[in-house]
């Protein structure tokens, strides 16, 4: 409810006031009361009045000098005062008047329409300036109102700032997780592809997802043959029943480490691999075999070859010990009989001598060779050559194996070029050359055969050869012929280490020559062997 | 007694080891250093032991054993083999092939001897 405004008389006489009120009585004013300057001054201190009516004349503070006490007062300084005065009615009151600050100045008699037009101006003004501070007040909240929303927005501003860098930031980090999670797809991708291991993907129904390129190159397909491929079709035949049992398992989740399979190339090679299989999950379900191996067939390959090196060791193992078994035999044999007693005839005693003699060079013969051999396999080989006629050497070995070729009733025949150069030999190894290939040809021969041993200049070495009619060698050994250990399988007896020939073979290819067989079954066995002459 | 034996034995030495002591214990020994001579000297001729080497040229001991135990004439004679192949392997060839036992050639002849003696008493020593 507005209030009313208040008016301010002030008139030392009451009745005057009264008079007042009287002409202001239809307005909707409230009228304050002061009987001296004093007591106006005071209601001022208490109200707020649209407009103050002065008498003049007033004992003690009169008007005038009421007013500009007022215009002194900040409170009402603005305060319009109207003067209305019976006595002072001249034009230097009414100067004075105003001067004092008054708004105007009216003489008694009061034309009551008068004043209250004039008062009506000003309390109008009055209201207006009220409804002004009212808007002012408003308007100061109002904008009170839009500073705090100013700083909250402002605040909200910083905060939403605050959030933008961090998305910003997080935006970056995207960026660059991004770059990082493709750069390490290609470079899986490239891992995978240049991986020297084939990698396969299959899924369910057996097609290939993915292959790396090692994979093609080896199973010699192109990327377009992968579009009608099957898993099934690059198994062996043998292989396919539990290979497809692997895949299902497989698909069920299990793993497989080191398994061998056996591929088939486009081209229908076989090739033996090693690897790991394993299922890939997504979404909880296992959608493709995966699987990563190492071609082995050269390991396979070398892992045979070595099963057939140790094979071949230990039946030469074996061999050796029978070998120098037998011999040790007789010797203990002959020397216990000889040693009991039981050996009266002094004909056969010396027999039997004889034949220890024969045994235990025999015995020795196989350590040499043993021996050679275990110096050929550490490259202690040694060759002393000095310079000797070939001719008393071979003389020496036909000699030498004398008594075992007559005991099969085998003639030994010499053919010598009597133009032989003499030549820088090892002379021992070459004695032992030719014993063994004497001994070969007399243990090859039937009984009553013939060895020939001819040795003559063909173009610039020279050449030795030893010729039995022997039982022959059949074209599928002779190429094994020189290696070590190996025997020739004959149905005929197995004897020997089956060092022999490999050391032969060393020895003259330690004098820079060559050696060689031709050989025709049931037909009998030439073995060549040449020696460079030797350069003056 | 004067019992007849055969040696199959290829190895000089070895074979006139054997023949001596089984001559001085005054059996009949008739010899062969060939298995394809041995055999058909087993078919042809009569004996109350025989005594075979595996190592020999032609065929090996055990096929002329299996051969001779294949022939009614010679299925029942004792056969001795005597090698010097140690290998568990030979050892049961040799029972397979159904000689009667085996010895290893250890430069005791007596050994030979004496289980020379004991097959023809029908009591063997065990393989």
């Amino acid at each position: 409810m507005k209030e009313k405004p208040k008016v301010l008389i002030v008139d030392d006489k009451i009745e005057n006031l009264v008079t007042l009120e009287r002409i202001f009585s239809d307005m909707d004013v409230e009228f304050v009361r002061a009987l001296s300057g004093n007591e106006a001054l005071m209601h001022t201190l208490e109200h707020d009045f649209a407009i103050a009516l002065l008498d003049v004349q007033m004992p003690e503070m009169d008007g005038f000098e009421t007013v500009e006490l007022m215009r002194q007062d900040k409170l009402t300084k603005h305060l319009p005062v109207i003067f209305v005065s019976a006595i002072y009615t001249e034009d230097y009151h009414k100067i004075r008047g105003i001067a004092s600050g008054a708004v105007d100045f009216i003489t008694k008699p009061i034309i009551p329409d008068i004043l209250r037009g004039k008062v009506r101006v000003f309390l109008e003004l009055y209201e207006y300036r009220l409804s002004l501070e009212e808007e002012i007040v408003r308007r100061a909240e109002a904008e009170e109102k839009i500073q705090e929303q100013y700083d909250e927005i402002q605040i909200h501003a910083h905060e939403l700032e605050a959030s933008n860098e961090e998305l910003r930031n997080t935006q970056e980090k995207l960026i660059g997780l991004n770059r990082e999670i493709q750069e390490s797809e290609e470079r899986y991708s490239d891992l995978f592809d240049n991986a020297n291991d084939l990698i396969q993907s299959v899924d369910a129904e057996g097609k290939f997802v993915y292959v790396n390129t090692a994979w093609l190159n080896a199973l010699g397909y192109d990327k377009g043959d992968l579009e009608h491929l099957k898993f099934a079709d690059i198994m062996v035949q043998e292989e396919l029943a539990p290979c497809l049992d692997l895949f299902e398992r497989t698909m069920r989740g299990e793993q497989f480490n080191n398994v061998q399979i056996t591929f088939v190339t486009k081209h229908g090679a076989e090739m033996c691999v090693e690897g790991n299989v394993g299922a890939r999950i997504k979404n909880g379900e296992y959608v493709a075999a995966r699987g990563i191996f190492r071609d082995i067939t050269e390991r396979i390959i070398a892992e045979e070859k070595q099963r057939e090196l140790d094979a071949m060791k230990s039946e030469f193992i074996s061999n050796v010990s029978h070998e120098l078994r037998t011999p040790l035999h007789s010797l203990k044999g002959f020397t216990k009989l000889l040693v009991s007693g039981k050996v009266d005839d002094p004909k056969t005693q010396n027999e039997f001598l004889a034949i220890v003699d024969k045994e235990s060079d025999r015995l020795g013969d196989l350590i040499d060779d043993l021996l050679d051999m275990s110096r050929l396999e550490s490259g202690r080989f040694k060759i002393n050559k000095e310079v000797i006629s070939l001719k008393n050497i071979i003389h020496d070995a036909v000699e030498r194996v004398g008594s075992l070729a007559s005991e099969k009733g085998i003639t030994i025949t010499e053919e010598m070029n009597s133009e032989l150069p003499e030549m820088e030999v090892d002379g021992k190894r070459m004695g032992q050359v030719i014993t063994n290939l004497l001994s070969n040809a007399i243990k090859y021969n039937q009984e009553n055969g013939s060895i020939t041993v001819k040795s003559e200049v063909s173009n610039s070495d020279l050449l030795v050869q030893v010729s039995d009619r022997g039982i022959g060698i059949s074209e599928d050994d002779i190429p094994q012929l020189f290696e070590r250990f190996y025997r020739v399988e004959a149905s005929d007896r197995i004897e020997g280490t089956g060092l022999g020939l490999h050391i032969t073979r060393q020895i003259i290819e330690a004098h820079s020559g060559r050696i060689w067989i031709e050989s025709k079954l049931g037909e009998g066995s030439t073995f060549s062997f040449t020696l460079p002459l030797r350069q003056n | 007694m004067n019992e007849r034996l055969l040696i199959v034995e290829d190895d000089a030495s070895a074979l006139r080891l054997i023949e001596f002591s089984l001559k001085q214990e005054g059996y009949d020994v008739k010899t062969a250093t060939n298995g394809l001579t041995g055999l058909k000297k087993a078919q042809n001729e009569k004996f109350d032991l025989i005594i075979l080497d595996l190592m020999l040229p032609g065929i090996d001991g055990f096929e002329i054993c299996s051969r001779l135990r294949k022939e009614p004439d010679t299925a029942q004679t004792p056969i001795l083999i005597v090698s010097a192949k140690t290998h568990e392997k030979d050892v049961a060839m040799a029972s397979e092939v159904g000689a009667d036992a085996y010895l290893t050639k250890s430069g005791n002849p007596a050994e030979i001897v004496a289980q020379v003696q004991a097959l023809l008493s029908q009591k063997p020593i065990a393989m």
